[in-house]
């Protein structure tokens, strides 16, 4: 029996205060009349098969939903792997896409891959790209009933399918996942709600995740855990200041009316593109560096490794006074220690370095002025001879 | 849907292990496919299997045709099986056999008044043989006499019917045929068809009634025919297309054969629990009358364009000839009428005294020479609603078998009594094969899906005699007194009903009585609104009184309540968002009614998406 409902078009009013569900004690159905039903038919079968097990409706509902999860998974030991694709709701709003306004869609939702988005292999593509084909062909189309020549969303298909296969393409489409886009828009919480390292990682932890995706280096650190080490800390923070991506915005230029004879036109849409790139690319930029700014004031570690820190300063005062300062563990003073021990030699190093460089600048600048005396003099003898050499400018 | 439940009992020893599943799931599939549907009609057959795509289809024999006809001709050493043998007709009629499937069964007492036009069943003490003359294969020797039981020619033709099938689906082994038969068909006729069959090597799973055949083939099927199907959902029939009926429905299932017209009427609960209300058949009225009209027709368009008469009702040696072809050729005139709205023509070369006949009819002039045909077919209908005592605004769907219900005139005719809407026209599956399509997804739900009680066992006789709901269960949500019918009357027991109802925001308490109801036909007399005239129009047109037209409606009343329950509402609210305010949703509130094989009423109502918490249930005692 269907478990499905009809939804009845009722306009429900609202009850009468004075309304019980009163039960009229004793009415009853009438009599049944005796019929002989046909041996034939799905709902025959169903009707049998209740009858035959005693099962009441809700047993059979549990049975049948037991047996279609058995059929399920033995029909899928038969269908070939389809690499996690599976099927996704296609909704009107989908179907009823414009291929003309191809650079507005969703190539992976096209695709029915809007759970993998820039994470799907190439497989992945190709096996979903096949599945929709096979799905919304015009081909398959024509002997159907209703809208026989609509091949728009096949178009969108071969669309998705041709930015998606080619890995440049790609890389401009996925810069600029609409999907992506929409979550960066998503204001993150203010400081003063964050409280705890818990708070804070669900803040910030799906929004790293989701920007290292346009790292060039990998692997990428990410938020890490609340006692982290300080270098694990310091390295994330380095790490995402000097973060290199790849994110590009060629995917919204303007087009370049190819038609045009023009070529000042050309040039200046190109140009305009150019900036129009770059100036979204330093906005990206800076996007990103307010982002990690935002983390890094709000980092409940940061606090807590500072706090260390001058714990570790205190404890080591108190050691080089003579009195070992109560409650300061002696491996943070040791620390402390050894970090300033390396600060120096840092520091000395890069002294070194700069009087390295000096030294070169020096002998560099020797050499030119030397380079130039013998000129000079070449110069000299030229013209003392009299031939025609252009003459040096003063 | 509702309780936490253990394991139904049957299910425990029924679980397999995923390998064995797996095996036998491919095994099923694979058995879907090598099962057919035969549709044996007196005339014509049809065959139909499961397709690729998971649907049922007629299929071409090896001459193209899909609708074959049950014609068997011997000539010589040659026999002719199906439309090759139709030609055979006009000069080899005594050796060419006709119509033998209704004489299936039957003793030659019980064979009555044969056709004239074939070879001609002889008496062989108290049995029925056909007499045929046929030749030696080998060496050109004399024809031989040779007497051939109707049972040897159905096996003959059911072998032929096979071994289309066979090349059709390339030599596949078939499992297993669903066979039509007419519903009234005796024990006798059943057993000898089925003995038939046997002959002919054909593995016959069941006997399919033709009207249930019919029904089913528009029954939504799921990929997995083992999983239900939704109520509501317009899902493909077995073509494909989406098929807006009810799932509860009394049908009127209109069979016009080329020689019998049979009624049937029957009700259809979720699609396919089927039983037969009442049925009624006419013998003599088919498309046999309608090639009459045609051959009349063009045999009086001949004397008169020819000068060379030529009646339909001759018996000449050389007239009888002429009219085999005429009728031959009015044939295939009446086929290309049911699928154009146009004209169609008719070409007969040397007709009569070696003159040619071309004509041609229209539609129109068609539908006016077959008027009282047409009239015979509708007084058939209306007295089997009168039979059965039942409306015709009470049928909810008219479902059309047979190559000449697709005539067009026949669809018009039937409107003028079961209007669509209310009652829907099915005819989207090709008249002609839908029976065939029925018994096709008829055989793959038997290999598929079958019952767990075995054919013709007792405890399936026990089954099939079942009780059924005299009068419709419906809900009545107050303040309003509308009646929704919920299960409809004639519903077989137990059965179970789910509706949901929108709850509107503002509405905290929906209070749900059910009601036996009754359907009630209310006849009114109207006037036609009288259109506007021009003053200018002339005094003449005012003399004519417009008639009241009858117009008969259909309502459902409640009678007597059975129970009442009240279900609290709370809305769901939208979280709130920047800009934007809390606000409640619209919900839905489920009712579910379970009428048990005792009577017994079970109702329960819970908010969607919410009624594991708060399931409201009120009973009613059985009779």
């Amino acid at each position: 029996m269907a478990t499905h409902s009809v939804t009845l078009p009722v306009q429900l009013q609202p009850l009468p205060e004075n309304w019980e569900a009163s039960t009229s004690k004793g009415s009853k159905l009438s009599a049944p009349t005796q019929v002989t039903l046909l041996p034939y038919g799905h709902e025959y079968s169903h009707h049998a098969a209740r009858i035959h097990h005693q099962r009441t409706f809700e047993e059979h509902d549990a049975y049948l939903s037991i047996k279609a999860a058995q059929d399920l998974a033995a029909s899928g030991a038969e269908v070939e792997d389809d690499m996690g694709v599976g099927e996704e709701e296609e909704g009107i709003e989908l179907l009823t896409l414009d291929p003309k306004e191809w650079k507005k869609q969703d190539h992976y939702k096209v695709l029915g891959l809007s759970k993998y988005r820039y994470k799907a292999t190439q497989d992945q593509i190709k096996i979903a790209h096949r599945k929709k084909v096979l799905k919304h062909h015009p081909d398959k189309k024509a002997g159907q009933a209703g809208d026989s020549n609509d091949d728009a969303f096949f178009k969108c298909i071969q669309k998705a399918m041709e930015v998606l296969s080619n890995a440049e393409k790609r890389r401009q489409f996925d810069s600029v996942d609409p999907y992506y886009q929409s979550l960066e828009e998503d204001e993150l919480p203010e400081a003063r709600e964050i409280k705890s390292f818990r708070d804070f990682k669900r803040a910030y932890g799906e929004v790293f995740e989701r920007e290292a995706r346009f790292s060039k280096n990998t692997p990428v650190p990410m938020l890490g855990e609340e006692n982290s080490s300080k270098d694990a800390v310091e390295g994330f923070y380095d790490f995402w200041y000097n973060f290199d991506s790849w994110r590009s915005f060629e995917y919204l230029d303007k087009e370049i009316n190819e038609g045009s004879d023009n070529r000042d036109d050309k040039r200046y849409t190109e140009k305009k593109n150019k900036t129009e790139r770059a100036r979204r690319k330093k906005e990206d930029t800076a996007r990103l560096r307010g982002l990690v700014d935002a983390a890094l004031a709000i980092d409940p570690r940061i606090k807590r490794i500072k706090a260390e820190e001058k714990a570790a300063r205190l404890a080591k005062k108190a050691g080089r006074s003579g009195t070992p300062a109560n409650g300061v563990p002696g491996s943070a003073a040791a620390k402390a220690e050894e970090e300033k021990k390396k600060k120096e030699e840092e520091e000395a190093r890069k002294k070194a370095e700069e009087d390295d460089k000096e030294k070169k600048k020096k002998e560099k600048a020797a050499a030119a002025n030397a380079a130039k005396k013998a000129r000079r003099a070449a110069r000299a003898t030229a013209e003392g001879s009299g031939t025609a050499t252009p003459a040096e400018p003063a | 849907m509702s309780n936490p439940i253990s394991p139904p009992p049957g299910l425990v020893n029924g679980a397999a292990t995923p390998a064995t599943a797996a095996a036998a799931a491919a095994s099923a599939n694979e058995q879907a496919h090598s099962v057919i549907g035969i549709n044996f009609g007196n005339a014509y057959a049809s065959i139909a299997v499961i397709n690729k795509e998971g649907r049922a289809d007629t299929i071409a024999n090896e001459d193209g045709e899909r609708q074959i006809a049950c014609a068997i001709s011997f000539n010589g050493s040659e026999t002719y099986v199906g439309n090759q043998a139709l030609p055979q007709l006009v000069k080899n009629s005594a050796n060419t056999i006709l119509g033998f499937r209704n004489y299936l069964g039957k003793s030659f007492a019980q064979v009555g008044e044969q056709s004239a036009l074939s070879a001609q069943l002889g008496d062989v003490g108290g049995v029925p043989m056909y007499t045929v003359s046929v030749a030696p294969a080998e060496e050109e020797g004399e024809a031989v006499e040779k007497q051939l039981s109707v049972r040897d020619v159905t096996a003959l033709f059911l072998r032929s019917l096979l071994q289309s099938a066979q090349d059709f689906l390339s030599h596949r082994l078939i499992r297993g045929a669903v066979l039509s038969c007419p519903s009234d068909w005796t024990d006798a006729q059943r057993a000898a068809l089925l003995a038939a069959a046997e002959d002919a090597g054909v593995n016959v799973i069941s006997l399919l009634d033709e009207a249930a055949a019919a029904v089913l083939a528009y029954a939504p099927s799921s990929a997995s025919p083992a999983l239900p199907v939704a109520a509501d959902s317009k899902i493909a029939n077995g073509n494909g297309e989406s098929h807006p009926v009810p799932a509860d429905r009394r049908s009127l299932v209109l069979d016009i054969g080329a020689s019998s017209t049979t009624t049937t009427l029957i009700s259809v609960s979720h699609h396919s629990l089927l039983h037969v209300l009442h049925r009624s058949t006419d013998p003599a009225l088919g498309g046999h009358q309608l090639d009459a009209v045609l051959l009349s027709h063009f045999a009086k368009e001949f004397s008169k364009k020819t000068g060379t008469s030529l009646s339909p009702t001759s018996t000449a040696p050389q007239d009888l000839r002429a009219l085999a072809k005429l009728r031959a050729a009015s044939e295939v005139t009446k086929r290309s009428l049911s699928a154009t709205t146009g004209s169609a023509t008719l070409d007969v070369e040397s007709l009569k005294d070696g003159l040619d006949y071309h004509g041609s009819i229209n539609a129109l002039r068609f539908d006016l020479l077959a008027r009282g045909v047409y009239s015979r077919i509708l007084a058939h209908v209306r007295a089997c609603l009168d039979e059965a005592g039942l409306d015709q605004t009470q049928v909810d769907e008219l479902v059309l078998v047979g190559g000449t219900a697709s005539l067009p005139g026949i669809a018009d005719q039937l409107q003028a009594i079961l209007p669509d809407p209310p009652t829907v026209l099915s005819n989207s599956i090709d008249p002609s094969n839908v029976v065939a399509i029925g018994c096709a997804l008829q055989a793959r739900l038997s290999v598929m899906h079958a019952p767990p009680v075995s054919r013709g066992s007792g405890e399936e006789e026990a089954l099939l005699r079942a009780s059924a709901l005299s009068m419709p269960v419906g809900l009545v949500f107050p303040p309003s007194k509308g009646f929704w019918e919920v299960l409809k009357a004639g519903t077989p027991l137990p059965a179970r009903r789910k509706v949901r109802v929108p709850v509107p925001v503002g509405v905290g308490r929906v209070g749900v009585e059910v009601w036996e109801g009754k359907e009630e036909v209310r006849v009114e007399s109207v006037v036609p609104p009288k259109a506007e005239r021009d003053p200018d129009d002339d005094e003449e047109e005012e003399e004519e009184e417009e008639e009241p037209e009858e117009v008969r409606t259909l309502h459902l009343v409640p009678v007597t309540q059975l129970a009442a329950l009240l279900l609290p509402v709370t809305h769901a609210e939208q979280p709130e968002k920047k800009g934007r305010k809390a606000k409640a949703v619209q919900t839905e509130a489920e009712v579910e009614v379970v009428v048990g094989l005792g009577g017994e009423v079970r109702v329960r109502a819970w908010v969607v998406g919410a009624h594991k918490k708060g399931v409201v249930q009120v009973d009613v005692g059985g009779w």
